[in-house]
């Protein structure tokens, strides 16, 4: 462990699947609410730090599959080993027992893809952007009903800082896409990037930038 | 096919690179099936031989294999055909003091007959043997006479080649039988590796089999397939020589097969790992060579059954040939020490052993390792070994004591499609 903060815990190390070795960091939060914010952070976080997966680990512009790569730097997607749908992994799991054994596949597969092109472990993508419920299977939608505009919603995420851990993003902005807030009077999709900006900084917003990697979410109240 | 539990414990001890090499060995060597061919081949041509009217008929004493066949290092010859030679001899009744050209004359004349016959076609007059073609593999036959009072068949051979009268006429003392059997003698195989080698080549014949839709059953046991680290490391060296000679010296001798046997018996089965061996014996042979380029001569090796039997009589031949296989053992050891010390990614040792041992069989033995793998993920039967962070080599086919479960879990991630990143 290379960090203990109570409420947290790092812990690096290294994993040889076949032939290379991997030095891996795990994050866990073991408790992300206080009185009167939550952090917004996932409660795991799975990066390789050598050598790193990369930005286009096939030299063919692709990803890496089965990363969370939206808004991270580029070098350190985090590792998606589970399905958050599926109850392969939640906090009362032995991260040794599970979120290891799980990146040892991972990177078996990962490094099969590198070389034929095909993810050949068991593996799914969501179809659409990350959710309202932000487990990232659904779809986002406005207190009407209405789908939400994919740009308006990561947008929110890369003002609010929680585009690191957009399944709690959704919770975040949960009044805005559910009840608390009015929704967008009108249709933004047409709407270039900074305007886009600019209007949900006018909604609810303090312009607050993401960070890089593992970043903190801005207080919430406690659901 | 799981491994008996006595043998268990070593053979889930074998890296994936062990794995990966034995692998390549199972897709270049004679598979089970066409081992039989083969043997029914030379079966067939030493019947049609002694056949009623044959200038051979009631004079072939003894029909046998020799070379690579007869101690299982056979390989394919070309690096992107299968294409096997199967070296047999057939000890004839005549006089030591028979004339080379008569002797080899007399075998082809035998074996191709008339127009319409079997053979007719498919025959061609060597130097020292009549060869055979058949789809996917060609029959040496060398007739030889037999001495008496030296090692059990002792023989002379003969050479002669019609088509440059001023090559001279020979008849030579050797001993292939005898090399063969103190070959054996010299690389036993050991219990678990043996039986390891021996499933993973009938495994492979059965996966050839349902590819082709074919039903002919394959064996459960085929004792000759029980090899040892040190045979499979023969045959990995020469598929190696024959990929590589095929691509840069297509005009140079290769060098002979039977040297290399030599030096590899003598060496035999000193380390436990088949990389190791593999390394070891490519280490040995840089040795031998660069001693006699050191000391400005050509090596000189000799079958130990037979002292006239000189297994250096046409290679080298001269320094330029001996050097070039020397830099390219140099490469060669460099590239299997990075491939064991590495710390490759799989497509950088995929690409290593394609180099080294052609696109097809690395690929095949790479695919064959990623089957088990999924195989065993899909069946919910993966494991992991905790301690170093590594798959099971073999999959659920031989885990090591220390392996978990791995739990179910299924990799997810973001949308492939999103937003431009920052």
């Amino acid at each position: 462990m290379v960090c203990d903060l109570g409420f947290m815990g790092v812990w690096e190390g290294h994993l040889t699947p076949i032939f290379q070795k991997y030095k891996i960091r795990i994050t866990y939060i073991a408790n992300p609410y206080f009185d009167a914010f939550r952090l917004g952070n996932p409660r795991e976080c799975i990066i390789v730090l050598d050598p790193p997966i990369g930005a286009d680990p096939r030299g063919t512009g692709e990803p890496a599959q089965h990363t969370y790569w939206w808004d991270r730097d580029p070098d350190f997607p985090r590792l998606c080993v589970h399905d958050p749908v599926a109850d392969d992994w939640n906090p009362d799991k032995y991260i040794a027992d599970t979120l290891i054994p799980f990146t040892i596949d991972w990177l078996l597969w990962h490094e099969d893809w590198v070389a034929t092109g095909l993810w050949r472990g068991r593996g799914r993508h969501p179809r659409a952007a990350p959710t309202d419920s932000g487990d990232g299977t659904g779809v986002a939608r406005q207190s009407n009903g209405q789908l939400f505009s994919t740009a308006v919603f990561m947008n929110l995420g890369l003002l609010s800082g929680t585009c690191c851990a957009y399944r709690s993003m959704g919770s975040q902005w949960s009044a805005y896409f559910q009840a608390a807030l009015p929704p967008p009077s009108e249709d933004l999709s047409g709407l270039a990037s900074n305007e886009l900006i600019s209007h949900v900084q006018d909604l609810d917003t303090d312009g607050r930038p993401a960070c890089s990697m593992g970043a903190v979410g801005r207080p919430l109240p406690v659901p | 096919m799981n491994y008996s539990s006595p043998s268990l414990r070593q053979i889930s001890a074998y890296s994936p690179l062990d794995v990966l090499l034995a692998d390549v060995a199972v897709r270049v060597q004679l598979t089970p099936t066409d081992y039989q061919a083969a043997v029914d081949h030379y079966q067939a041509i030493s019947e049609w031989l002694d056949r009623s009217g044959s200038p051979l008929e009631g004079k072939v004493l003894e029909f046998y294999p020799q070379g690579g066949f007869s101690i299982g290092a056979t390989v394919a010859r070309h690096s992107t055909t299968s294409d096997f030679d199967i070296d047999v001899i057939a000890q004839i009744d005549w006089s030591p003091n028979i004339d080379p050209e008569e002797a080899l004359a007399t075998l082809h004349e035998a074996i191709a007959s008339v127009k319409g016959t079997r053979y007719y076609d498919k025959t061609e007059r060597k130097t020292r043997c009549s060869t055979v073609n058949y789809k996917d593999m060609h029959l040496d036959v060398t007739p030889v006479v037999r001495t008496w009072g030296r090692n059990e068949k002792t023989s002379y051979i003969f050479h002669s080649k019609p088509s440059d009268p001023s090559e001279p006429k020979k008849t030579l003392l050797a001993n292939p039988f005898g090399f063969a059997e103190w070959f054996k003698m010299m690389t036993p195989p050991d219990t678990a590796f043996g039986e390891f080698f021996e499933r993973r080549s009938l495994d492979y014949n059965r996966v050839l089999f349902d590819a082709k839709a074919e039903t002919a059953p394959v064996p459960d046991q085929m004792p000759a397939y029980r090899k040892s680290r040190a045979v499979i490391a023969l045959q990995l060296i020469k598929r190696w020589r024959n990929v590589l000679y095929d691509r840069l010296y297509q005009n140079l001798r290769l060098p002979p097969s039977v040297l290399l046997a030599h030096y590899v018996a003598l060496n035999a089965n000193r380390t436990n790992t088949l990389a190791d061996e593999l390394i070891n014996q490519v280490d040995v042979l840089r040795s031998i060579l660069g001693g006699a380029e050191a000391e400005n001569r050509l090596v000189h090796a000799r079958n130990e059954m037979c002292r006239e039997d000189i297994f250096t009589d046409r290679w080298p031949g001269d320094r330029l040939n001996q050097h070039t296989f020397l830099k390219e053992l140099d490469g060669f050891a460099a590239d299997l020490r990075l491939m064991r010390d590495g710390g490759l990614s799989l497509a950088e040792m995929l690409k290593v052993l394609e180099r080294l041992f052609g696109e097809r069989p690395a690929r095949d033995a790479y695919e064959g390792f990623i089957r088990q793998q999924r195989e065993d993920l899909f069946a919910g039967k993966n494991v992991h070994i905790p301690k170093v962070g590594a798959i099971a080599a073999l999959g659920s086919l031989a885990a090591p004591a220390s392996a978990r479960a791995t739990p179910y879990h299924t990799d997810f991630g973001d949308p492939e499609t999103g937003p431009v990143r920052r």
